[in-house]
């Protein structure tokens, strides 16, 4: 019996705010191997790979490494004993080159000596980048692939992987799994963090399911089948059942949308060429890998991002180019991905949050730009109670609610605005079960009032269960749309992956 | 040498002269801020480091060991202000405008409270840091060490490791941190550099260019030395262009004061606010786009 | 007064983070007076005495207190408008400056009717002073130039500028260590006679309450105050950061010219601006320590504004000991620097309270 290089031992991870991200979860990683570790977002696969690389503390539980007992209390002592992570958001020095970001902290070898080392590592494990150019100029996945290397030249012996495809295009995603077999042949430790079930079948040896902070399944991949881990990782005990969709009658054309191009923080065009029409009593959902435009999208309809080309017709008028605040008037609302940053003020009390962007609206002010706050706190019973959103008192601030109830509430607030177009992004993202399946129902029910509703989001099952018609975004283009039942999942799947079906 | 070239030449000693606290604390302020950590009180650091070098200097006989306790005091405060801004997460101009308003309190009381003399305090000759002479004038050897220092400076922010992990923790402590950089003690670290150096340049002041104290040594010097941060682009070699740029200034205000046909023309006091509109404006991107260190004034915490 | 206890109960956190941090300020001030060889208990009843003394019998002391306390509160609002729209904004002495240059400016005029005379104080003064925030306004808005380094320059300039325009053109033809004096007709009145405590305290008052109101109850206020908290909400609400930071900056140099009206046009003796301005330096940066004290907000402004007003008031009996009045800057210092560390509370209760237990939360 092979032993193993890492054990986790009924760990437990409660984060300082309460939540639990782990609820005892034990966990053995071998060499010469590829262990995928599966789940949904949020099922705390992040997290445990946290812990083992050092990141983060356990609550209570045990981590040992060859045999021994281990407490890291930062990441570099696990990069010592050869564990190293590669995480999703590359932590590279912006503006230094590769080189300087390999040799980083790293003390004792002379620089010719390093990059000697370096290219003798390059030609045996095919990995290609530009050691002399500074990161913020590379390729995300140049820059995965210097992190990557990184970890190779420090001599890690387990080598963790978190979501690594996500900003791949396919053909380094092939390299990186080649690399990553290569890998584990030659005796390391790969963990590999996915949300994606065809990549663990196709990559991984064994694979470990959880769900919720707690291991659902540990399956050999050779032995398994993509619907067991399907349904191991969704556990579908928790089957959303949504309020029947009704047909809308004289359904109008609210949101039209041509030709539109816009370009990222970056100075890239992540927006090229976009058009549709959304209808009233519909809902069209964005499906699409996270990072392709999307986010963009949605700031360029909802006037937080300039439009570089292209019109946006709201109800007969054009609004390309309007402010948020015009666009709500008219009656574009938008309920957004980042609701602690962006859709509140976190510091501030609920009544004031209540009052953002409400903040126009005459009902709510008295002559010479007072704030009328009895009727903004009228208002904000009624929407409590209307919403069933729990707060301890209109005077506490934002950020003492559960996250559902923080979304709630800015649902609420945007409702309140009687929209005709809701702008939706990853509207249940974070959110518990029942908090999900409130959002989703309200939704489906505003839609049968004829409201028009565009739905970006990053899970699938979202989309497809909620959306009369379906787009599919791939590299700021919609590559596909069509009504939800002229999609087999199959294709749903290819054209994310950039796969013209 | 005609006599003509003897006033430009004052000038140009006159501008090493008044280069050397500028150059001290503003490369001093390019490590701080390099690794993260602004630090708004040279102004205090200055006056209190002047203080102190007196005090020793009068209490040992030796402005040397004067400097020894300007670099102590300036590594005391740079202590408390990296442990402020790291571990304690701290507001680092808050705490710094604190060290501005402590200093001119210590010293105007101090200089009282020592030696029973109102405003100012002055010290023999024998206990002025020695010049050296080169072509009959006088130059301190602080301009050497100085100038030295700078060089050093550069050469460990940009040409070693400790350097380059300097470098990372301004720019991104993530990245720092996983390598197994020690975020906060490298900031501490710098900071305490920093200010230390801007205590040397307190002691200049007092144990060997104005040869005592006022309660008004620093004369805005740490400002300009801040302001030289960003002219010079957070670089020490660049920022020894800023310094002379800037003492040149502080030396022609200097230089001119016994010329009042000058003076009439253009005022000292509106000649000393040349440097800080040269700053305005190179800030304003309208000459080039300066970029200050990315992660510069927020405490590190990981996740 | 419901309102304040609102405020009193929502804060108690920083309130008492303020208080800690005053004691330390006392401390270490009496500290540094006890080890420099003074009696630290005569030295402290001088600070009482002289500051607010027995107020029912003699309220002399009191009336110095509030004539430091008045221009205090306005510098403290304007660096706190600042930080309300998430802005660091140390300009404020500059702008005082200034402030104070356009009512020696205006006093030049003497002649002209008295409405009109006043009226050209309060106008030429509050114009200067906005000029001058204007200029840090827009280039943060335009240019996304760091307000910190920029103020700090502003405040050398002005003084530069200032100081040699006035002593150059407006020096008063009797003492060469001032400038003109505000015609008497157009003076800030007295509130008490036979002291030097004017309307001053009254129109900072009265400015506090109307600024409290513009920041809660007004849809401008508001937006300042989202807009300083969360610039990513404010935009989409709607809100432009941009705008919010410039109302900030022009309410500061609003208040900054006040402020500067009040030192000149309202203080007696001088009622003109001394040579090198020393009779204004320092009131910008102290409007920092009475901002942090007052948790950045207007009522706490108005008590921590009359407590630094109360340390000059008393530093007055200590220089009659012997005592150099600048030991008021080391207690503002040290309160200063405490006030930085955030959680202060927290951290001095886990580290002395129930030492090597660890506090852990719910």
């Amino acid at each position: 019996m092979v032993e193993p290089l890492v054990k986790v031992a009924d760990v437990v991870k409660v984060y300082p705010d309460g939540t639990v991200a782990l609820r005892g979860v034990s966990l053995d990683i071998f060499p010469n191997e590829i262990l995928g570790l599966l789940g949904e977002n949020g099922a705390g696969k992040t997290t445990l790979m946290k812990i083992v690389s050092g990141l983060l503390q356990p609550t209570e539980g045990k981590l040992y490494v060859y045999g021994k007992p281990v407490k890291f209390s930062m990441p570099a002592q696990a990069l010592k004993m050869g564990i190293g992570m590669v995480h999703q958001n590359i932590p590279l020095v912006h503006n230094f080159t590769g080189l300087e970001n390999i040799l980083l902290g790293y003390k004792g070898i002379k620089r010719d000596e390093a990059l000697e080392r370096l290219r003798d590592l390059m030609s045996k494990t095919g990995l290609k980048v530009r050691l002399d150019v500074p990161v913020e100029d590379l390729s995300l996945g140049e820059r995965q692939r210097i992190e990557i290397l990184k970890m190779l030249f420090r001599g890690v012996k387990i080598l963790i992987m978190d979501e690594p495809t996500t900003n791949l295009t396919p053909v380094e995603t092939k390299d990186l799994f080649r690399l990553l077999k290569q890998l584990a042949y030659e005796g390391k430790a790969v963990v590999f963090i996915s949300h994606k079930i065809k990549e663990v079948m196709e990559i991984t040896d064994r694979v470990v399911v959880l769900r919720k902070g707690k291991v659902v399944g540990r399956l050999k991949t050779k032995e398994t089948t993509p619907k067991e881990l399907a349904s191991l990782m969704v556990g579908r005990e928790v089957v959303f059942s949504y309020p029947p969709k009704k047909e809308v009658p004289n359904q109008k054309d609210l949101l039209v949308v041509k030709d539109l191009w816009v370009t990222d923080d970056l100075g890239r065009q992540a927006v090229r060429g976009i058009s549709f029409t959304l209808k009233s009593g519909e809902i069209l959902g964005v499906a699409g890998v996270e990072g392709n435009g999307q986010k963009e999208l949605v700031e360029a309809l909802t006037g937080l991002r300039v439009i570089d080309k292209g019109k946006v017709i709201l109800m007969g008028e054009e609004v390309t180019g309007a402010d948020p605040g015009t666009l709500s008037f008219r009656g574009l609302v938008h309920i957004p991905e980042d609701r602690k940053n962006v859709g509140l003020v976190l510091t501030m009390s609920v009544l004031e949050n209540v009052f953002l962007g409400l903040h126009r609206y005459p009902e709510f002010l008295k002559p010479g730009k007072l704030i009328n706050w009895n009727k903004v706190t009228e208002h904000a019973r009624k929407l409590i109670k209307r919403f069933e959103i729990v707060v301890r008192s209109l005077k506490s601030p934002a950020k003492s609610l559960s996250g559902g109830n923080q979304q709630k509430l800015i649902v609420a607030r945007e409702l309140s605005k009687k929209p005709s177009v809701i702008i939706a992004a990853n509207p249940t993202r974070g959110l518990d079960v029942a908090s999900t399946q409130f959002v989703r129902n309200l939704l489906i029910n505003l839609r049968n009032q004829g409201i028009g509703i565009l739905l970006i989001s990053s899970d699938l099952d979202e989309v497809l269960d909620l959306s009369d018609r379906v787009a599919v975004m791939y590299e700021g283009k919609f590559t596909s749309l069509k009504p939800v039942k002229d999609y087999t999942l199959q294709e749903i799947g290819l054209l994310m992956g950039g796969v013209n079906a | 040498m005609t006599a003509i070239w003897d006033p430009a030449l004052d000038l140009v000693f006159m501008t090493l002269r008044s280069m050397v606290p500028i150059l001290l604390a503003s490369v001093g302020e390019v490590v701080s801020e390099r690794s993260g950590i602004v630090n708004i009180g040279l102004e205090g650091i200055l006056l209190l480091g002047a203080f102190f070098a007196v005090i020793a200097d009068v209490s040992t006989g030796s402005p040397w060991v004067g400097v020894l306790a300007g670099a102590s005091v300036g590594l005391l405060i740079g202590l408390i202000h990296g442990v402020i801004s790291t571990k304690l997460k701290g507001n680092q101009i808050v705490d710094t405008i604190g060290v501005n308003t402590f200093a001119l309190g210590v010293v105007g009381f101090g200089i009282f409270a020592v030696w029973h003399v109102w405003g100012a305090r002055t010290i023999s000759a024998n206990l002025v840091i020695q010049p050296i002479y080169v072509g009959g004038r006088a130059l301190s050897p602080m301009v050497i060490i100085a100038f030295g220092i700078a060089i050093f400076t550069y050469w460990f922010l940009f040409k070693t490791s400790f350097g380059a992990a300097i470098r990372a923790c301004g720019e991104d402590p993530d990245a720092a941190d996983v390598v197994g950089i020690n975020v906060d003690l490298v900031r501490i670290i710098a900071t305490t550099y920093g200010a230390l150096l801007a205590g040397i340049g307190g002691a200049y002041l007092s144990v060997d260019w104005f040869s005592g104290i006022t309660k008004e040594i620093s004369a805005g010097r740490g400002w300009l030395s801040l302001a030289n941060v960003a002219f010079s682009n957070w670089n020490p070699l660049l920022a020894i262009g800023g310094s002379l740029i800037f003492a040149f200034f502080d030396a022609l205000v200097l230089w001119i004061g016994p010329m009042p046909q000058v003076n009439s023309i253009i005022p000292q006091e509106i000649l000393r606010t040349v440097p800080y509109i040269v700053t305005i404006i190179a800030l304003s991107g309208v000459i080039k786009k300066v970029r200050p260190p990315k992660a510069l004034g927020f405490p590190y915490s990981r996740e | 007064m419901s309102a304040i206890l609102e405020v009193i109960k929502d804060k108690a956190g920083p309130v008492i983070d303020s208080l800690i941090a005053l004691t330390l300020g006392f401390l270490g001030g009496a500290l540094t007076i006890y080890f420099s060889g003074y009696d630290v208990v005569k030295a402290m009843s001088q600070l009482y005495n002289f500051s607010i003394g027995n107020p029912f019998v003699n309220p002399y002391s009191l009336t110095i207190t509030l004539t430091y306390a008045g221009p205090l509160m306005l510098s403290g609002l304007a660096f706190a408008l600042g930080v309300r729209a998430g802005l660091f904004n140390i300009g404020i002495e500059g702008q005082i400056y200034m402030g104070a240059f356009g009512v020696v400016i205006a006093s030049s005029f003497a002649g002209i009717p008295a409405p009109l005379e006043v009226l050209a104080i309060i106008l030429v003064g509050i114009g200067f002073a906005l000029m001058w925030s204007a200029i840090p306004a827009a280039l943060k808005v335009y240019r996304e130039v760091n307000e910190v380094v920029v103020t700090i320059m502003l405040n050398y300039i002005a003084l530069g500028v200032a100081d040699y325009t006035i002593f150059k053109y407006f020096p008063n033809p009797s003492d060469a260590t001032k400038s003109i004096v505000v015609p008497a007709y157009a003076r800030i009145p007295l509130l008490m006679p036979n002291t030097s405590l004017s309307w001053n305290i009254v129109i900072s008052i009265g400015v506090l309450l109307v600024i409290y109101y513009v920041l809660w109850y007004t849809v401008p206020g508001y937006e300042l105050r989202v807009a300083g908290t969360n610039p990513n909400a404010a935009r989409y609400a709607g809100i432009n950061p941009k705008r919010a930071m410039f109302l900030s900056f022009m309410l500061g140099g609003l208040l900054a010219g006040i402020a500067g009206i009040e030192k000149v046009a309202g203080l007696p003796p001088s009622y003109s601006v001394l040579s090198t301005l020393s009779n204004l330096q320092g009131l910008g940066f102290e409007g920092i320590t009475v901002s942090l004290i007052g948790g950045n907000h207007p009522l706490g402004i108005i008590f921590a504004a009359i407590l630094i007003g109360a340390l000059h008031a008393g530093a007055r009996g200590l220089n009659l000991i012997g005592i150099p009045k600048e030991i008021v800057w080391v207690f503002q210092g040290i309160i200063v620097i405490s006030i930085a560390i955030p959680n202060l509370y927290t951290l001095i209760k886990r580290k002395f309270v129930s030492p090597g237990k660890e506090v852990v939360g719910k």
